[in-house]
């Protein structure tokens, strides 16, 4: 357990930000509240291996997401970040089906309630035109988006539209201004295609969340993007995502720059 | 490890996978990451093994890479090669007593590469001829993640319940099951726990309740003398799997050094 020890110092002894993680909301009899154990042990894990800052959305992930159930979980995510302030940031959550009442409810998360990002789910792919509205007020707010994705030839047929990274892309280059993180490239599928298809965006990160261990993913990940483009998260898995970045064989500098998400650190209003 | 105990890893491989590039695959890029992470022995199979029609000139390979790396480096890790065996293939009975004659330490099954089903006749007499010859049969469930599994690999993982029928058929043989949620086993209602020359390396488990806590399931079902450790190397990090003792304080110093070598020292000495 010695070395193991020695290499969390890495962690210990820099800023380190997960740029993906969720708290949920319960249903108890006939109305739903904040998943306060979950929250409890999602601090814990992040007290257990050194997280300064856990960034978490609450999304909905079947079916459209209408505007009512994105402001409740909006304002559970919220109830979250007011228990921990100095610990969470919440990205808002909306469905861009909905068009105008998703651009006004991003307004009102990062406006009122301080939210640093937007999270969109599997409602519509990243290049649907019905995100363009929320691409530009993201634009104007200056807030990156976090899209769900994945890519398999043999998965995902329960999510249709889930984004895999060429329509990523797709969006990234018609909105070059837009920040966008392409979620957990090691989540599960083929994080190799999702690597290829945001190789040339620049205003395109990602975060190396996800269940998937696999020997060369993230190095892989780093040599095709740069630390710089690396993002550190979890996503519900959380010995894997630390463990995974402990045995990655890239320099000490680039882990510390995954780590920290230079790139992203100016979204974290660490002076909150 | 220092005072006496070992840390012996269950589940890795040498060599190259068909279906995407490999890291770490060498004899002494796998020994570096092992000594790298405390790992004192490291039980490795030839990747090449399971996808030659004669997995023999994949386990020959294998034992020379092993010897060869033994005698020209001065590593602490001990490799302990197991065979990839191939109950229908013929002549697999002299492969078994062959590799047992070459120095391997156990054998492994790979029923869904060589299109059988656990639990059949020929995989029965493999397990009574392992058995025979002291060796440990390892199974893993599968190598890579379904959802990014290539259109060519098999589709799904070993199904537990296979397992189940192999294992309840011959008893007598010493089995140790990796990349699997042990917890599946028991929950088909099987008698699995009364085997205890079977264990169970944990894989993808946690520790955090509400998040994923399946690890704390697991030493709360299965007696901790027949959970071992198991990396998946050079397919996996190693660091999760070390990572996850480190972080659990639901689990003694002893436990912990229990599943990381101790209870599985014995099979290897």
């Amino acid at each position: 357990m010695d070395t193991i020890s020695n290499k969390l110092t890495l962690f210990q002894n820099n800023f380190m930000v997960n740029w993906h993680e969720h708290v949920w909301m319960k249903q108890v009899g006939n109305r739903r509240e904040l998943n306060k154990e979950g929250l409890t042990s999602l601090i814990r894990a992040a007290e257990d291996n050194y997280m300064d800052y856990l960034v978490c959305s609450l999304p909905i992930t079947s079916g459209p997401a209408k505007p009512e159930r994105c402001r409740e979980a909006n304002d559970f995510i919220n109830e979250a970040v007011m228990a921990y302030p100095k610990k969470m940031r919440a990205m808002c959550y909306v469905d861009p089906g909905f068009g105008q009442e998703a651009v006004l409810e991003i307004e009102r998360c990062v406006k009122k309630l301080g939210m640093i990002g937007v999270k969109l789910y599997n409602q519509y792919t990243m290049d649907d035109p019905v995100q363009r509205l929320v691409i530009e007020k993201c634009i104007e707010l200056d807030v990156p988006i976090l899209i769900h994705a994945g890519y398999s030839r043999v998965c995902f047929v329960d999510q249709p539209n889930m984004s895999h990274s060429e329509q990523i892309a797709r969006a990234a280059k018609a909105y070059p201004e837009c920040q966008i993180i392409m979620a957990h490239v090691t989540g599960g599928g083929d994080w190799m295609w999702q690597l290829r298809g945001i190789a040339d965006c620049p205003n395109v990160v990602t975060d190396i969340s996800g269940s998937i261990i696999d020997i060369g993913s993230v190095e892989e990940t780093v040599r095709y993007l740069g630390a710089e483009r690396v993002l550190f998260g979890t996503d519900g898995s959380v010995t894997l995502g630390v463990g995974k970045l402990l045995g990655t064989q890239i320099s000490e500098k680039d882990k510390i720059t995954i780590l920290a998400g230079e790139k992203y650190r100016r979204f974290l209003k660490e002076d909150r | 490890m220092n005072d006496n105990h070992i840390v012996i890893d269950t589940d890795a491989y040498l060599g190259h996978f068909p279906f995407r590039k490999m890291f770490c695959n060498t004899a002494e890029e796998l020994a570096n990451i092992a000594q790298d992470n405390g790992i004192d022995k490291i039980c490795v199979s030839s990747l090449e093994a399971v996808f030659y029609r004669n997995a023999m000139d994949g386990n020959l390979a294998l034992i020379k890479e092993v010897e060869d790396f033994s005698k020209s480096n001065s590593s602490s890790v001990t490799f302990l090669p197991f065979a990839i065996i191939n109950p229908h293939y013929t002549g697999f009975e002299k492969d078994i007593q062959t590799c047992r004659e070459l120095g391997f330490y156990g054998i492994e099954l790979c029923p869904l590469y060589h299109d059988y089903v656990l639990g059949d006749e020929k995989s029965q007499e493999a397990a009574s001829l392992a058995a025979k010859h002291h060796l440990p049969i390892r199974i893993r469930a599968g190598f890579e993640d379904d959802r990014q599994r290539h259109f060519l690999d098999v589709p799904t993982d070993v199904p537990c319940q296979s397992v189940i029928d192999l294992i309840t058929a011959k008893g007598e043989a010493t089995y140790i099951l990796t990349g699997f949620y042990p917890l599946m086993f028991f929950q088909k209602g099987s008698d699995l726990l009364n085997y205890k020359n079977v264990f169970f390396s944990t894989w993808k488990d946690d520790i955090y309740p509400s998040i994923n806590d399946s690890f704390l399931n697991i030493i709360q079902t299965i007696p901790i003398s027949q959970i071992v450790l198991g990396t998946n190397a050079p397919f996996a990090y190693m660091e999760p799997q070390f990572l996850r003792l480190h972080n659990c304080k639901e689990l003694s110093e002893m436990g912990k050094k229990s599943i990381l070598g101790d209870n599985i020292q014995s099979l290897f000495s």
